[in-house]
């Protein structure tokens, strides 16, 4: 346990210091988030509904799909990669380190809109706070697995960049963060059902708990957590 | 002598392509193995097999009676590899504690020292010079007192400086009881500081030996080079002349043929300008037994 906590409590100074995690997690999740509250705010005066789940949403995917998962292809580089194995570090410590990290600096961006948006634009608080925050933390959950099997099974930079476009792109476009997705066509609407933001959105913004995007979550969860555990098993030995 | 590592009929494929083939050799304690060959023999692959970093498809491997996997577990091998990186981010300290950390011991600040990171505890991974770098990953792979030490290709990138110094400490951990197995295709490196040596062609080890006991069973007789004054006809010598002008006459005995040219050179008036002598090489060995192979 010693060994895991020195190693988390390093994988977060680490990130620290990086500055694309400063931009993916923090700069451009803030911005967009000042950036887009007051243009909605000032057309569209009932978004403010759901600026805080919709702002929080779009840092989580941003954070999961296109920050974790440069971190995690920086350090299964196979150079980083064969240094860990030889010093007998075990590979499944790298994507874990990184959740946690991820998780506690997206939630910690998720706060500050929390607090900031009511303040500065009239957001609604949501009015279950114990049930929004447990649906943002399974949403949270959900799309950093995501990320970890975007940087895991991406084979180059250039590759995970093209993938986690195309997850994020239409999770902003078809999860009703950006207009409510009532307005899109039905088919495009069945589409933006495979993407997590549209579930996230949908616990987020909702009174109630919808349980299919409960199920929906989970079921990621559980499917991405047997892609990593199988990715780990191979790379055991794969390009030493 | 007790072998610490025995490897017998280690195969190895990549798909169809047989990198090894049926490799057998013994490393014993306390020495320093060299595995020479040129650049895919095979060389990499055989110390990955051994560090448990790669898996192989036949034959053994005994590194003190245990599978590669739980020495180095158990910490008995340190690993040095040919191309290794850490996070851009992190500083020489935090990477000795994350692996002093994951090894059981405690934090090794004499390491850092001795490696050269005396006033540089805190300088970045991505600003440290290729030299450097060598040197954190040689002693992070020291970190738990290892007693086998794998290096692979050590010494390459290094200036001169830096290939010297990285020498002495080799030649220090030998003497502190730490056996060695260096794979290199650097004849000079191999020669001056391997024991034994094994040359590695297609995947299979072709040689066995002491540098000195290899290069001696080269082909090749030893030349006695030398420069005159004048010219002077040396028929009744198997002689030639190289590109700076130097009589390079072979012979298999070396005295009475220094003494019959000096006898031959002063009834010629001729003065003797230079002379020394060219001994088979390793590196002549080496190109020999890697032609051999070709053919």
């Amino acid at each position: 346990m010693k060994k895991f906590l020195y190693t988390l409590y390093l994988k977060l100074k680490l990130d620290f210091r990086n500055k694309e995690i400063l931009i993916t997690f923090y700069i451009v999740p803030l911005i967009f988030y000042t950036f887009m509250s007051i243009v909605f705010t000032s057309i569209m005066p009932e978004t403010k509904e759901t600026l805080i789940a919709s702002m929080s949403i779009f840092a989580v995917t941003m954070g999961s799909l296109v920050g974790t998962p440069g971190t995690i292809i920086e350090y299964f580089k196979v150079d980083i990669k064969k240094s860990f194995k030889s010093s007998n570090i075990p590979l499944w410590v790298i994507p874990l380190t990184s959740f946690v990290s991820s998780f506690v600096n997206l939630l910690f961006v998720c706060l500050i809109i929390f607090v900031t948006a009511p303040i500065f634009f009239e957001a609604e608080k949501p009015l279950n706070i114990l049930m929004y925050f447990s649906s943002y933390a399974l949403f949270l959950v959900a799309t950093l697995c995501l990320g970890i099997i975007l940087g895991l099974y991406s084979k180059s930079v250039s590759k995970l960049t093209m993938y986690s476009q195309l997850v994020f792109l239409p999770s902003m476009m078809l999860s009703g963060i950006m207009f409510p997705a009532e307005m899109l066509p039905s088919f495009l609407r069945y589409i933006g059902l495979i993407f997590p933001a549209t579930h996230g959105m949908k616990l987020l913004s909702g009174e109630t708990v919808d349980f299919f995007s409960v199920i929906f979550l989970v079921l990621i969860i559980v499917i991405s957590l047997f892609l990593i555990i199988i990715k780990l098993k191979k790379l055991k030995y794969e390009n030493a | 002598m007790n072998s610490l590592i025995d490897v017998k009929n280690l195969k190895k494929f990549y798909g169809t392509n047989k990198a090894l083939n049926e490799t057998n050799f013994a490393v014993y304690e306390n020495e320093i193995f060299g595995l020479l060959g040129a650049n895919g023999a095979g060389k990499t692959t055989t110390l990955e097999c051994i560090e448990s970093l790669r898996e192989y498809d036949g034959g053994s491997i005994s590194v003190m009676g245990l599978s590669p996997e739980d020495a180095l577990k158990k910490g008995i091998t340190g690993i040095q590899l040919q191309s290794s990186s850490l996070p851009d981010l992190i500083t020489a300290k935090e990477a000795m504690k994350l692996f002093c950390t994951w090894r059981g011991v405690d934090f090794r600040n004499d390491l850092l020292d001795t490696f050269g990171f005396k006033n540089m505890y805190n300088k970045y991974y991505k600003s440290m010079s290729t030299g450097q770098k060598r040197r954190l990953h040689l002693a992070l792979a020291l970190a738990h007192n290892p007693k086998i030490l794998f290096l692979d290709e050590p010494t390459a990138g290094l200036d001169v400086e830096g290939r010297v110094t990285l020498h002495e400490e080799i030649k220090k951990l030998k003497k502190m009881g730490v056996t060695i197995i260096l794979a290199s295709h650097d004849m000079a490196e191999v020669e001056s500081l391997c024991d034994r040596v094994g040359i590695m062609v297609k995947g299979n080890i072709k040689t066995f030996g002491t540098p000195k006991e290899i290069a001696l069973k080269t082909k090749n007789e030893c030349s006695i080079l030398l420069k005159t004054d004048k010219k002077i006809d040396f028929d009744f010598f198997n002689f030639e002349i190289d590109k700076n002008g130097y009589y390079k006459i072979k012979t298999e005995k070396i005295l009475e043929t220094i003494h019959e040219i000096i006898n031959y050179i002063k009834s010629n008036d001729a003065q003797l300008l230079d002379i020394y002598l060219e001994q088979p090489s390793l590196e002549q060995r080496f190109i020999e037994i890697t032609k051999e192979a070709q053919d």
